[in-house]
């Protein structure tokens, strides 16, 4: 009977249950049986020569999991994460699975945002609403959100909006840095404005899109249709009514803006300050080339060398490098869809006349 | 942060936030502990994937009611196992319910380690012993050897007593013992007459 008890101890001892005491019960009982003892060390040592395992490609399973997920998903249940922009699958799944992945970000970094507000222990966003509803993507995702009150919003890579907790409230009031596109829900009682770092854009209930990323030069924005009026922030008694079809670009360096002001908004012929040209469309009866991206098009539409590799770093989330400064001004046009950065960067240098290298996260452009 | 405690904190974040990068983690942390569950039971790497991909789908739908559930880890196997045996009645002309009348896989894994105590030929030995165990009780081992879960854990996911999870792992341990036996180096002394080296046999 003592034997079995030695072995009921061992599992125990092994199994990491046992008690001070069991475990000392043990020690005492292999010593009066030798013979035990030596079964019991060989067993341990058997037990706990655990190989360690390969680990697993976890990113590729889990996006062919959540893949299932939103493939099998009747109560389309928000997902996220980064469209897999090398998968090549046909149609209709593919579209739906980048609308539920892009629907899920912004429901995703939403969530985040809340979260680190309740634990409080983390310091707060640097962003003015933090009282509200902050959302933003990641270099090298997209995503999609609805605000409050219907408004359908597509959020660029590299952006972020925010709205205070009273939105919808009398007015409806965001702030954007980077670019997005809103399909804004018509309500003449409460106004619908923008806030950007350049400029303020209010509107009633239209579709456009706007670009503000700091680090480019100008703000952009395009109407698809309705109506919007613009209120510069260097110089707020100016008001700029666009139309469908309208792009609006504008300087984002203020200082230039101010000191030119008085003609740029009636003769716009100043591209550095403020031009109003067209929505471009590259091919007739096609979809505005501002708007492709939300489509997951990639577009560069007579675009620098430098604008390009800006544009690729939020696209991809990597991080491009120009060596060679006669490169940077080398304008490019082209659209691709569904295209993996090999492709893109193949593609460019064909007509580019460049060379370029991808290493990990980063992309270096060589003469 | 110990395992079960960072799970159940992951399981909050889910439960409370929807949080996905949590969701993510918690996929991280289990996956492959019950893709091995799974595969022993089931026998197909194809379809222990999908089991726990429709495990995590499972969770991900019913996040919302998570704080109810005490031990998640639990609730995944046991999910997980009846989603098994669910595939092998489904796929086989005479429903078997029990998981003791299912034929199970080893998938214990050994190593040498840097100790050197395990030679090829003895690791062959303990798969043999294991590979010969009853379903029941190679499942018991594998679950607390491989996964490291705790009996009671063990006894919740297969519906038996915790007495029962001990007893079966004695059984295995027993066994590998036996196997181990012929192993010891005469230089350690002690060695008892069964106590030979055999010729590797094939």
């Amino acid at each position: 009977m003592d034997n079995e008890k030695i072995w009921q101890l061992l599992i125990l001892k092994l199994s990491g249950e046992a008690s001070i005491e069991e475990l000392d019960e043990l020690d005492h009982l292999l010593q009066q049986h030798p013979d035990l003892a030596l079964h019991a060390a060989s067993v341990e040592s058997i037990w706990k020569s655990k190989g360690t395992r390969a680990p697993a490609d976890t990113d590729h399973l889990f996006n062919r999991h959540l893949q299932r997920l939103s493939d099998g998903t009747a109560d389309n249940t928000p997902f996220h994460p980064i469209p897999d922009v090398r998968r090549r699958t046909s149609g209709t799944k593919r579209i739906f699975f980048i609308a539920a992945s892009m629907a899920a970000a912004a429901i995703i970094t939403v969530i985040m945002f809340n979260t680190l507000s309740v634990n409080g222990s983390l310091p707060k966003p640097a962003t003015p609403a933090v009282s509200g509803n902050f959302v933003s993507t990641k270099n090298g995702s997209k995503s999609k959100l609805q605000l409050p009150d219907g408004t359908q919003v597509w959020l660029n890579s590299g952006s972020n909006i925010s709205y205070e907790n009273d939105f919808g409230g009398t007015s409806r009031q965001v702030k954007l840095t980077g670019e997005a596109f809103f399909d804004v829900v018509k309500d003449p009682l409460r106004p619908f404005v923008i806030h950007t770092a350049t400029l303020d854009i209010k509107v009633l209930g239209t579709a456009f899109n706007v670009r503000s990323y700091p680090e480019e030069k100008v703000t952009e924005t395009s109407l698809i249709r309705g109506a919007v009026e613009i209120t510069l922030k260097a110089s707020s008694e100016k008001k700029i009514v666009l139309k469908p079809n309208e792009k609006l670009v504008v300087s984002n360096d203020s200082s230039s803006f101010i000191k030119d002001s008085s003609h740029a908004v009636n003769t716009l012929k100043k591209p550095t300050v403020m031009t109003l040209t067209q929505v471009h469309h590259l091919e007739k009866d096609s979809i505005a080339t501002e708007m492709l991206w939300t489509r997951n098009k990639l577009v560069f539409d007579g675009e620098t060398l430098s604008e390009v590799a800006l544009k690729l770093e939020r696209w991809y989330g990597v991080k491009v490098i120009i060596k060679g400064e006669e490169l940077k001004d080398i304008e490019y046009t082209g659209v691709f869809s569904d295209d993996n950065l090999t492709e893109v960067l193949y593609a460019l240098q064909l007509s580019g006349n460049f060379k370029y290298v991808i290493r990990r996260n980063e992309v270096i452009i060589t003469p | 942060m110990e395992k079960r405690e960072l799970i159940a904190q992951l399981q909050r974040k889910v439960a409370l936030c929807d949080d996905m990068t949590a969701y993510r983690s918690l996929y991280d942390l289990l996956h492959q502990e019950l893709f091995l569950f799974s595969f022993s039971i089931i026998k197909s790497r194809e379809v222990a994937e999908e089991i726990v991909s429709d495990v995590f789908i499972k969770l991900w739908r019913i996040r919302n009611e998570l704080l109810a559930i005490g031990n998640l880890t639990v609730f995944l196997y046991t999910i997980a196992k009846n989603l098994s045996i669910n595939h092998i009645t489904r796929n086989y002309k005479y429903p078997k319910v029990s998981l003791d009348a299912i034929e199970v896989e080893n998938v214990a894994n050994f190593d040498n380690g840097e100790e050197l105590f395990i030679t090829a030929e003895l690791a062959k030995r303990i798969q043999h012993a294991i590979d010969t165990l009853p379903s029941q009780c190679k499942i018991v081992f594998q679950l607390v050897r491989e996964s490291g879960l705790k009996h009671k854990e063990v006894a919740a996911i297969l519906n038996i007593s915790e007495f029962t999870v001990r007893n079966q792992l004695v059984i295995a341990v027993k066994k590998i013992a036996a196997a181990a036996q012929l192993n010891i180096p005469p230089a350690r002394s002690r060695s008892t007459p069964q106590n030979k080296i055999l010729p590797p046999t094939d």
